[in-house]
């Protein structure tokens, strides 16, 4: 069964390179930079890193099937400091009591398909919704106590609008073809949710996800 | 009458004349430093000083001593560019010339060590070039002044070139140069020019350096001076220790122009300032006493040198001065008094909690020189009093205690007289550190004296430390101590362990229950080995038969196991049978 999936993967594959067609006068590729804020869903976050949402950067670059459907691969990076709970003193003070230093990073790594509703190139708004899988290495250290590191997986789903920056500057954007192949320069802002449970200790599983709120430029090249 | 019209063209012309004025004017002295801080007309970079004096009336560059890293392009005509202190005030280059300048009318360079292996200074089509008291140090390499094209006038004037590949480059005919130490280069000249070339040092150069005399009797060597050697301070060491000051004896004393000396220190633009003292210890010989010494500056016009101290006050300036001739390089101050007044206590800050550590803060308090730390484990009966004298800091992260058991702390202040001292140079009789004939501050150094006095302790703090939990408290998928002894998370063993774990032991409760016990203490365990690599090899033979069997477990198939798992009880059941059978007197 699995082999037949594969030969039939394998012989679809040139009909999508076809159809992605390298002489149409379209962009192949696209290439995301964008950074904003992360609300993740862990139970009392605020309470240990004292504010409820955190910072986030992150990358894709997709390869487009057809000129509205694209596979890609994307990498991010959340950061947060805050405190770790000590259990005893909460215990003797009747409420939480937190101390020391926690450094906690998140490294998502996904592959998407996402779907951009491109009905013309000069289009200044183009909504935009994807989703995927989603592999989650996630580093906690705890001064005095050593780095945990691990991961775990779990899927994503986004949705966002692009802006078209050609208008802008016609001459820019000229150069920016011809010097870099870029076809257009977007402005995007989007929302995305991932969902990745992961195993704690004593509490059963964590959802390592949460919901992000990003803007970048995106390059269609 | 003024019309609509009229007001209009006015007001246009106006806005005219603001917009096509040109950026606002500065001053003309322009400062490069690398401490400028909010301080006007001053940037961290030569080439940044270059950019603003094309808005200044009259732009002059000063630099203050420091190393700056950069390929200086001169853009601006007529810009004086000098540096403040020649020894100290270091230009150098990554790659290419330190310094270019092309077709531009007038160009003159002072005060600067120039360091290049590149090219130090490169002219192109400059109708006036002044180059003077500068140092250009090649490591053996490069070209110090390299001209090119046509440069009508100028002078290369008491320089100091050493251990260039090539000292000056194609110098044309209309260059005067004059009173240059060409010392150690492989070429000092590249042309063999037979006129404008006097009262120059030509020392030691191993190619072409002075074919062309004895047109310049006036150059060294001639027939009267045979010597060449300039005898530096110490050529050495690179810069920003090497010293191109001139010894006693050296023939570059007086032998240049209008009987200045030759090389960078002399003429009528030198840097008079002498090189700054090191090499200052001090001892306390007796009580009230402290016995100050440092390396001698045997530069030949040193006159003398100054002490400066004071008494619980760092740095400049200092409260008492002794001059001291320039035979002598250490002096005993006497005199000095000491109060041995108890400092106040400081106030210490809640304890901050950690695994097996308490984090401990308090107040400064003026005047200590110290603080000591005392804490008591009093969950243990009659338990030590443990003191840690903390130096230049506020604050202690006591380590390795025992999680959960109370501790008791207190700090106190200690206070020691500390007396700070600097030594200068001088040439005749010094004023100003740092300025005309007296050197910068040396380093500062520091002595506590006569006996020292302890606060009362400050107020107590208890708490215990404990293991925090983070938020989330998240599962290592790391093997801990097969990590620690394998070297490496993604070793094939311990690979083998984690889907061991996964498959076997997080499927059913006394395994999860395994895993918690395992993540509370395996950490300690790796943490111990690796803090002890020569463990390794041992945990490794230990933890063999777990990855055999975690390979065994993950990697073969279901009849295999089925089989083995089998075999193996038939085995443990005949050798249990054999036993009881000798047991009750049977036969091997």
């Amino acid at each position: 069964m699995k082999k037949s999936i594969l030969i039939l993967l394998i012989s679809l594959f040139p009909v999508v390179v076809i159809a992605a067609g390298p002489d149409q006068e379209r962009p192949h590729w696209s290439l995301e930079v964008k950074g904003g804020l992360f609300e993740p869903d862990i139970p009392n976050w605020k309470e240990s890193y004292g504010k409820s949402t955190t910072s986030e950067l992150a990358g894709a670059f997709a390869y487009k099937i057809t000129r509205r459907v694209e596979l890609g691969i994307e990498g991010g990076y959340a950061w947060a400091s805050g405190q770790g709970l000590a259990p005893l003193h909460s215990q003797i003070a009747g409420s939480p009591v937190f101390a020391g230093h926690v450094d906690y990073k998140l490294y998502p790594l996904s592959a998407f398909i996402l779907a951009r509703g491109v009905f013309n190139e000069k289009q200044v708004v183009v909504p935009y919704i994807g989703g995927g899988w989603t592999r989650m290495y996630y580093e906690e250290k705890t001064d005095f106590q050593g780095t945990i590191k691990g991961h775990a997986d779990g899927y994503h789903g986004r949705a966002g609008l692009q802006f078209l920056l050609d208008g802008i500057d016609e001459s820019a954007t000229n150069s920016f073809y011809e010097d870099y192949g870029v076809f257009h320069t977007y402005f995007f802002m989007e929302a995305e949710y991932s969902r990745v449970m992961a195993e704690t200790v004593n509490d059963g599983n964590v959802n390592l996800g949460g919901t992000s709120w990003l803007a970048g430029l995106l390059f269609e090249f | 009458m003024c019309t609509k019209h009229d007001i209009l063209l006015s007001f246009s012309v106006l806005i005219l004349l603001f917009v096509s004025l040109p950026g606002v004017t500065l001053a003309g002295t322009l400062t490069v430093s690398n401490s400028c801080g909010a301080a006007p007309n001053c940037f961290s970079s030569i080439s940044a000083a270059i950019s603003a004096a094309s808005n200044t009336t009259s732009p002059s560059i000063v630099i203050e001593p420091g190393t700056y890293t950069e390929s200086v392009t001169l853009t601006v005509d007529n810009l004086p560019i000098s540096g403040t202190e020649t020894a100290r005030t270091i230009l150098q280059s990554a790659s290419g010339p330190a310094i270019t300048a092309n077709n531009l009318g007038s160009v003159n360079i002072s005060k600067l060590t120039i360091v290049s292996t590149s090219v130090g200074i490169q002219i192109t089509g400059v109708s006036s070039a002044t180059i003077s008291n500068n140092i250009f140090f090649g490591s053996g390499q490069g070209t110090a002044i390299l001209f090119q094209g046509t440069s009508s006038s100028g002078t290369v004037s008491n320089n100091t070139f050493l251990l260039n590949q090539t000292a000056i480059s194609s110098p044309p005919t209309g260059i005067n140069i004059q009173s240059n130490i060409f010392s150690r280069n492989s070429t000092a000249l590249s042309a063999a020019l037979t006129t404008n070339i006097s009262y120059n040092d030509f020392d030691k150069n191993t190619n072409n350096g002075y074919q062309f005399l004895p047109s310049g009797e006036t150059n060294l060597p001639n027939t009267v001076v045979s010597a060449t050697n300039p005898i530096f301070v110490n050529p050495n060491s690179p810069p920003p220790s090497m010293d191109l000051h001139l010894q006693q004896g050296s023939p570059c004393i007086g032998t240049g122009f209008s009987g200045t000396d030759i090389g960078a220190y002399g003429g009528t633009g030198a840097d008079t300032i002498p090189f700054i003292i090191s090499g200052v210890t001090l001892t306390e010989p007796s009580s009230g006493s402290v016995s100050v010494s440092w390396s001698p500056n045997i530069a030949y016009n040193i006159g003398g040198y100054n002490v400066y101290y004071s008494l619980n006050r760092s740095g400049a300036p200092y409260d008492t001065k002794a001059t001291l001739a320039s035979s002598v390089t250490n002096t005993v101050i006497t005199g000095l008094t000491t109060s041995t007044t108890p400092p106040s206590a400081p106030v210490l800050n809640n304890l901050g909690i950690g695994n097996g550590t308490l984090f401990v803060s308090w107040s400064a308090v003026p005047a200590a020189t110290l603080y000591n730390l005392h804490y008591t484990d009093t969950s243990i009966v009659s338990s030590a009093t443990i003191t840690i004298p903390v130096v230049n800091t506020t604050s202690y992260t006591l380590g390795g205690l025992i999680n959960g058991h109370n501790y008791l702390v207190t700090v106190s202040a200690v206070a020691q007289d500390t007396y700070f001292f600097s030594v200068t140079a001088f040439t005749t009789g010094g004023g100003t550190p740092g300025v005309s004939d007296e050197s910068n501050y040396s380093t500062e150094q520091s002595i506590s004296l006569g006996s020292s006095a302890e606060s009362p302790p400050s107020n107590s703090q208890t708490d215990f430390p404990e293991a925090l939990v983070p938020n989330p408290n998240l599962v290592n998928n790391d093997c801990f101590i097969a990590t620690a002894a394998y070297g490496h998370y993604s070793a094939s063993q311990v690979q083998a362990l984690r889907e061991f774990r996964d498959r076997y032991l997080l499927t059913n409760a006394p395994g999860r229950a395994f895993i918690r016990w395992y993540y509370r203490y395996g950490p300690v365990g790796a943490e111990f080995i690796t803090a002890h690599p020569w463990l390794k090899p041992a945990v490794r033979m230990a933890l063999m038969p777990a990855v055999g069997g975690a390979l065994f477990m993950t990697r073969a198939s279901a009849p295999v196991k089925a089989v083995t798992l089998v075999s193996a009880g038939l085995l443990i059941l005949s050798l249990l049978a054999r036993k009881k059978l000798l047991h009750a007197g049977g036969r091997r």
